[in-house]
């Protein structure tokens, strides 16, 4: 069995990030880092963006090579797979019965798209996590097929605006009333489907998908409402899971995902969490923000309180953005549902607005197309609050 | 001392830098990312890090000078 000081599982952006923040708060024992793909780590938000329209390479999205892991003292371990943990034993074993010992155990290995049982075994049916994922939507594109989009939320959309950049003809269904109602409410949507229908999207809100029609291949969308969009690629993108599969016997606390504290520390001490496979359980709430900020900032706490360097969490801000038609969109805080929302700057019309969520005077979200300056002074606004508001730690 | 450098032609005007150390990073009017002090001290070196691990364009470079016990 081969052993290292620290472990950790995963080759996203939480994994490179814990290693590089182990040597920077000088840990110097050994580092291994384990992933599932055979590709160097690289990193995931451009795979539905400039990856995706062939703006950006598998060069220019990787986060460390066999070069700069050399440097950094990391052992990578690629192409394999996890099966199961044994947290009394420290120990992880991989799909091929090899096994790792370790120390600690960082767990930074992601989330995985949810799969549509009606979907299941058809041909030409994709979904976004990999590479390889990405570079087979890219293949299919290319022949401008008409695109069917299972699912309206930040993926589906992005990959609709990339799909459409491309040329292929779009449309994107969704079972509730407005692209984007579950994470940003309806409003929200509408502006952000406006914007897609500008581009020449076609939407179907409010009508959940009820059945597939075609052979090996889907051929035609059949909605509950009895709308048929007849497509030739399908992707889907109706969310995804914390990929805790392999910790099931482990015994380890799971909830939404890995249970750990603000500080990243599992049930067991000698177990962290970091990224999208990990939720917070934080004064009774639980926090699970899959997104590539927190992941990073987790991955440097994390790696911090392992070194001997612990420090508090600087905040559990959930702050995201995505491109759609060549406009920044961005997100920070927490949308209550129902909430109300306005428009403080710019305007809905130019495509280009912060609107904010909540009571006027202490708002809890603040979203914005483009004007990144405005929204940054929102979002800085919004942390400072956070910190005036909650008890000193 | 820690010398920072940044690169308006990646930088993407995300704005994390800003979140991590306000003091040193800013967005300009165009979006992008502007210096108030482009060398900072050691003290600064956590906040500095943060803010070039936190760039989702990798457009900061921090430069850790007269630190010759530093890794490579």
């Amino acid at each position: 069995m081969r052993r290292s000081d620290v472990l950790i599982a995963g080759a996203g952006i939480g994994a490179v990030r814990t290693a590089q923040g182990l040597r920077d708060a000088g840990f110097e024992g050994t580092v291994r880092l384990i992933g599932e793909e055979r590709r160097l780590p690289y990193d995931r938000p451009p795979l539905s963006k400039d990856y995706l329209l062939g703006r950006r390479s598998e060069q220019d999205i990787r986060l460390l090579d066999t070069e700069s892991a050399r440097k950094l003292g990391v052992d990578l371990v690629l192409g394999r797979p996890l099966e199961s943990l044994d947290p009394v034993a420290r120990r992880v074993r991989d799909a091929t019965g090899a096994q790792f010992g370790y120390d600690r155990l960082v767990v930074a290995t992601g989330a995985r798209p949810r799969r549509l049982p009606l979907l299941e075994g058809r041909r030409n049916v994709h979904y976004l996590r990999t590479l390889d994922d990405a570079d087979a939507m890219r293949t299919a594109f290319a022949e401008r097929p008409r695109v069917g989009i299972v699912g309206a939320g930040f993926i589906g959309l992005e990959i609709a605006s990339a799909a459409r950049t491309l040329g292929c003809e779009v449309t994107v269904i969704e079972g509730a009333d407005a692209p984007l109602a579950m994470v940003l409410g309806e409003q929200v949507g509408r502006w952000v489907q406006g914007w897609h229908e500008d581009h020449g999207v076609a939407f179907h809100c409010g009508a959940p998908l009820r059945v597939a029609h075609g052979g090996d291949s889907v051929e035609a969308l059949v909605l509950e409402d009895g709308t048929r969009v007849p497509v030739d690629v399908v992707v889907v993108g109706v969310g995804v899971d914390p990929d805790t599969g392999w910790l099931a016997g482990s015994g380890l606390e799971l909830h939404r995902g890995l249970v750990c504290d603000a500080a990243g520390t599992s049930s067991d001490p000698h177990v962290f969490g970091v990224g999208d496979v990990a939720c917070r359980h934080v004064d009774g709430r639980c926090i699970w923000a899959a997104h590539w900020t927190p992941a990073s900032e987790q991955a440097q706490l994390a790696a911090a309180t392992i070194a001997g360097d612990a420090r508090p969490p600087r905040s559990l801000e959930a702050y995201f953005w995505s491109d759609q038609f060549g406009v920044r969109l961005q997100f920070a805080g927490i949308v209550e549902p129902g909430a109300p929302v306005r428009v403080t700057s710019g305007a809905v019309e130019d495509r280009r607005f912060v609107a904010e969520f909540g009571d006027d005077r202490k708002p809890t979200g603040v979203f914005a197309m483009d004007l990144m300056r405005d929204f940054l002074r929102a979002r800085l606004a919004l942390r400072a609050g956070e910190r005036a508001g909650s008890p000193a730690p | 001392m820690i010398r920072i450098e940044t690169n308006r032609a990646t930088c993407s005007g995300y704005g994390n830098c800003v979140v991590a150390a306000e003091s040193i990073f800013d967005l300009d009017d165009e979006g992008l990312v502007v210096l108030k002090q482009s060398v900072v001290g050691d003290d600064q070196l956590r906040a500095v890090r943060q803010a070039a691990y936190d760039c989702p364009t990798n457009s900061i470079t921090v430069v850790e000078e007269d630190d010759p016990g530093a890794p490579e």
